[in-house]
């Protein structure tokens, strides 16, 4: 049994002639709570929804828990959860038909933390779906994903629509699924506080590329933004690799750098800047710098 | 599978239900009339209802039936949850058209019996009527499971009009093999054949276009 509940390989996906996806490769080791970032219509969802087999690659491989994503046997299936970006189930059922039907085709069901689930939600049984509010909708998505006690949980903005005592409720429901043995949980969001709090692994989609793939320490480590004062007009262009993003205005220039070592220190220093201070990055500062519609292509991966 | 051709039936409940009332009442009738009357006009009169439940089949049921099917499931995502679930979207398509044979046996098991029986009544006296009740319903069966297979074929698309107009074209290019060959062995492989070749595109239609 391969050690990565999910394999991406060299994937690329157009739609109508339109690069969605381009190259990406992508490894997530089990038991790992892995946080997918990008922008709106960035790729993340076409990623989850050719993991699934709802869609398929234009080109390259993708493997869920080993198996193809292509040929998913039913088996591995029941070891997967899915909570759906919008929250898409057949609106025109009954909840209990709903739940009902969830039940009895799904191969493992966990009667009692289901009944917790929904009764900690307060969801209404005899409401159809389409009744529900978008935050209804999200938990009890969230509940039928649960209750089957998948090995790999796939949550593709979850949260949205969610108020925040039940987003705070959500992130505690999935630490605690992923408490229990070897379960791995990806998770795509734009809201990088969620992620924060509970991804110990992450990836920003930019540009159709996966351009971070790292822990979330080692990325706040490894990215740094610079300041740096000069006495006169700061220089237009900084010949130095892996730059993400950079910006001059009068006697100050801003650069952030990806893998920041030693070596790029010293390239800066010899800029002879009058100064030169570190700026502290949070997720969202990496997220953004990395998102901008015009920032350089450098990776951050390990 | 249980629960994926009940669920079925139960999402296009008013087809097997108006298959049921179309089928009491055509049997009913064969039963009033067939037991009642005189032999030539008894005949007369089950092929007259005969034709009539054919016309029914084909026009409303099994075309709308099959369109029903794809284009809800297509407009409600429904395949789309259940793929996520431990189910294959072969278990899905073969429980669609599981409910739609059912459907076609809703319609024609109550009228087949009733003329069956009395069709043995007479056929000691009259044995041209020997297969008459397996050639008639066969043939019934396989035009409404073409057309079925028709609404199937033309119900997966995102637009309303296009499956509407072409369900109901191919549906009269069908219905009038049999008008204008009648019932045998050289229309039941005609219709036999259409009827794999459109599940059959259908199915690979179903199977690699992405669920949305």
């Amino acid at each position: 049994m391969s050690d990565d509940a999910i394999v991406i390989e060299s994937l690329v996906k157009y739609y109508d002639g339109r690069c969605v996806i381009d190259g990406v490769d992508l490894k997530i080791p089990r038991g790992c709570i892995y946080g997918l970032l990008g922008r709106n219509g960035i790729g993340k969802t076409t990623i989850i929804r050719i993991l699934l087999g709802l869609d398929f690659p234009t080109r390259g491989k993708t493997y869920i828990l080993g198996e193809d994503s292509t040929q998913l046997t039913n088996k591995n299936k029941g070891r997967i959860g899915y909570v759906a970006e919008g929250h898409n189930m057949i609106s025109s059922y009954k909840v209990s038909r709903l739940i009902n039907i969830c039940k009895k085709l799904s191969m493992r069901w966990n009667d009692e933390f289901f009944n917790h689930l929904i009764e900690m939600f307060r969801l209404p049984m005899e409401r159809y779906v389409r009744e529900l509010s978008t935050g209804m909708r999200a938990e009890l998505n969230l509940a039928l994903a649960m209750a089957t006690e998948p090995q790999l949980l796939i949550l593709d903005d979850p949260t949205l629509g969610l108020d925040t005592v039940a987003r705070r409720q959500f992130l505690e429901l999935a630490v605690d699924v992923l408490q229990k043995d070897g379960r791995t949980i990806l998770f795509s969001s734009h809201i990088l506080g969620d992620v924060e709090r509970i991804a110990d692994r992450i990836g920003i989609l930019a540009g159709c590329k996966l351009v971070v793939d790292c822990g979330l320490e080692e990325l706040k480590r490894r990215i740094k933004k610079l300041r740096l004062i000069f006495e006169e007009k700061a220089p237009a262009e900084l010949h130095l690799t892996e730059i993400v993003n950079q910006q001059s205005s009068g006697r100050e220039m801003t650069i952030t750098v990806a893998n920041m070592d030693e070596q790029k220190q010293a390239v800066i220093n010899t800029l002879g800047a009058e100064s030169c201070e570190e700026i502290p990055m949070s997720l969202e500062d990496i997220f953004i710098e990395c998102t901008r519609p015009k920032q350089k292509q450098a990776v951050v991966k390990t | 599978m249980y629960t994926l051709i009940k669920r079925e039936i139960e999402d296009h409940i008013v087809y097997f239900l108006g298959a049921l009332i179309l089928s009491l009442f055509f049997t009913g009738l064969i039963i009033a009339r067939g037991f009642g009357g005189e032999p030539g006009e008894i005949l007369g009169v089950i092929l007259a209802a005969l034709g009539i439940t054919f016309l029914a089949i084909a026009t409303l049921g099994a075309c709308a039936l099959g369109t029903s099917q794809m284009h809800t499931d297509r407009n409600k995502k429904i395949s789309a949850f259940l793929s996520t679930l431990p189910v294959s979207r072969n278990q899905i398509f073969a429980a669609r058209v599981i409910s739609g044979l059912l459907a076609l046996l809703v319609l024609l098991a109550a009228p087949a019996t009733a003329v069956e029986t009395f069709l043995s009544t007479i056929r000691q006296e009259q044995p041209i009527y020997q297969y008459f009740t397996i050639e008639i319903f066969s043939a019934i069966y396989l035009v409404g499971l073409g057309i079925y297979c028709t609404g199937l074929m033309c119900g997966f698309s995102s637009s309303k009009i296009v499956p509407t107009l072409g369900s109901l074209v191919l549906s009269v290019v069908l219905m009038t093999i049999i008008l204008i060959k009648g019932p045998g062995i050289e229309t039941s492989i005609i219709l036999l054949i259409y009827v794999s070749a459109s599940l059959a595109y259908t199915w690979r239609k179903f199977n690699t276009t992405p669920f949305i």
